[in-house]
């Protein structure tokens, strides 16, 4: 194995993945689904020997969660907006089978996983907009609330993502140390690409399952020796992959 | 309220507190008294209204766990915890493990008052026969604490205690108490006690009077040289507090039907 590594995690399910609605800033718990692959996860490191110096999460509780649950518990771990999920903008809140009836499902599957398509901003008058924006969190973060994002492309994901990629998680990687990210589906992607040079139109093809631990070995310039692996039972993963990206199909008894 | 406080938690109980024996550095999970007492704390804070800026602990993970649970009741699990062994419970050397009952029993209960509570008093050492030197000095926490293994303590007194605290205090939690963040530190009983003593400018002699209850809040204010401006002052019903720290005091006493 490469001296360099990085363990990528999404977090598992909240009840809007259930309910197949756009989470994004929105501060939802684990449900218990969620809470039982992050224990998984946390079995499968200690059976793989894995031991980290480091956790890096998103300021979204769900993440953190996560990590704590997966974690021996003096593991540092450090939190920022910039490795939150990417910010859907009007379309928080919304749910992906309704609005594939209404836009279809290519649509929806363009809004969710292409590079450069920004959606509407949250305005003042959305329904989460004063939930997301009145949080303390955003109060203390390395950038003013006026500035923080009111809608993003996974384009402008990786743009705030990579100053701290670059400052605070490089470094360290660089270091030798073990390090995960407990993050959300889309800022792993951005990343994800970033890292293996994933192109432009490949990157809406990459889905990423909820609980599962992806590896991806780098070399001291910190890209990519080969493609991200899953760890754990391959053809579970699998189903679960199947499983995301099902999530904007609609069901046929609708149609 | 001064511009300067402070908030010390000491975590809530762990299965040895029910068995009254010294836990120490030993990496006890909290029990479901001391998942309830967390929480309990933390929707008391959440009350009160407080919102913290940072979090200190120590690193054994009944302190971490604490502070988790009151950061969840409080929905800021993103505020930054920092953990250091600096801040670490009292090390109790050979005595770690032992009942303070059954040690009333053989010593009398003043002698265990005092080896708990005194400034001054040593206990022996923990050496490599003991029980739980293997689990203590073997973890990897101790591996990346800024002190190698050998130069750790083997035990300490109070006084010891906040020689070893101060440093960081000064270091990391001082500047940020005096930028006028609001912090929590997540200690344990003599941890909180000898940064109190040190704050407050309590007496070698008066300092083993001095009781810290599980799980609740302790409010120090404190003046622009971070001198404590009053007495330390717990937060919530008084008299469930009296309470409390009258099961801690009642620790360490022989229970009368077996004398």
């Amino acid at each position: 194995m490469s001296k360099y590594k990085l363990i990528i995690l999404r977090h598992g399910e909240g009840a809007w993945n259930k309910e197949n609605r756009f989470c994004s800033w929105v501060d939802q718990k684990l449900n218990s689904d969620g809470l039982e692959e992050a224990w998984n996860c946390g079995r499968q490191l200690k059976a793989l020997n894995f031991e980290f110096d480091l956790v890096f999460t998103s300021v979204l509780n769900r993440s953190i969660h996560t990590a704590w649950l997966i974690l021996k518990d003096q593991v540092p771990v450090e939190s920022s907006w910039r490795l939150n999920e990417r910010h859907y903008g009007a379309l928080i809140g919304l749910n992906w089978e309704k609005m594939a009836l209404n836009h279809g499902e290519e649509q929806v599957r363009v809004w969710r996983r292409s590079y450069n398509m920004t959606p509407p901003p949250t305005e003042e008058s959305h329904p989460y907009y004063h939930e997301i924006y009145s949080d303390c969190r955003y109060k203390v973060c390395d950038m003013a609330l006026d500035q923080l994002p009111r809608s993003e492309s996974l384009k402008e994901v990786l743009e705030r993502l990579l100053p701290y990629w670059n400052e605070r998680i490089a470094p360290e990687v660089l270091k030798g140390k073990t390090v995960m990210l407990s993050a959300h589906g889309n800022s792993s992607r951005a990343l994800l690409k970033h890292l293996e040079g994933i192109s432009d139109e490949d990157i809406i093809n990459i889905t990423l399952p909820t609980g599962v631990l992806i590896l991806l070995e780098l070399d001291k310039k910190l890209r990519a020796v080969g493609p991200h692996q899953f760890l754990g039972d391959q053809k579970a993963i699998r189903d679960t992959i199947k499983k995301v990206d099902g999530q904007v199909k609609v069901k046929q008894g609708k149609k | 309220m001064s511009k300067y406080k402070l908030i010390i938690l000491r975590h809530g109980e762990g299965s040895w507190n029910k068995e009254n024996r010294f836990y120490s550095w030993v990496d006890q999970k909290l029990n479901s008294d001391g998942l309830e007492e967390a929480q309990n704390c933390g929707k008391q804070l959440k009350a009160l209204n407080f919102e913290f800026d940072l979090v200190f602990t120590s690193v054994p993970n009944r302190f971490i766990h604490t502070a988790w649970l009151i950061l969840e009741e409080l929905g800021q699990e993103w505020m930054p915890v920092e953990s250091s062994w600096h801040l670490n419970e009292h090390h109790y050397g050979a005595s770690i493990g032992l009942n303070w009952e059954t040690m009333a029993l053989n010593h009398d209960e003043e002698q265990v008052r005092i080896w708990r509570r005194s400034y001054n008093v040593t206990l022996p050492p923990t050496g490599e026969s003991h029980p739980y030197c293997h689990e203590i000095y073997s973890d990897s926490r101790y591996k990346v604490c800024g002190v190698t293994l050998d130069q750790l303590l083997r035990s300490e007194i109070l006084k010891e205690v906040l020689e070893r605290l101060l440093p960081y205090w000064n270091e990391r939690i001082a500047p940020e108490v005096l930028k006028g963040k609001i912090v929590v530190i997540s200690a344990h009983g003599n941890s909180s006690r000898a940064l109190l003593k040190r704050l407050e400018g309590i007496s070698n002699e008066d300092i083993i009077n001095i009781t810290l209850p599980t799980g609740v809040p302790i409010l120090l204010e404190l003046d622009k040289n971070l001198h404590a401006l009053g007495p330390h002052q717990f937060l919530g019903d008084q008299e469930a507090i009296r309470v409390a720290i009258k099961k801690v005091e009642d620790q360490g006493k022989v229970k009368q039907v077996k004398k």
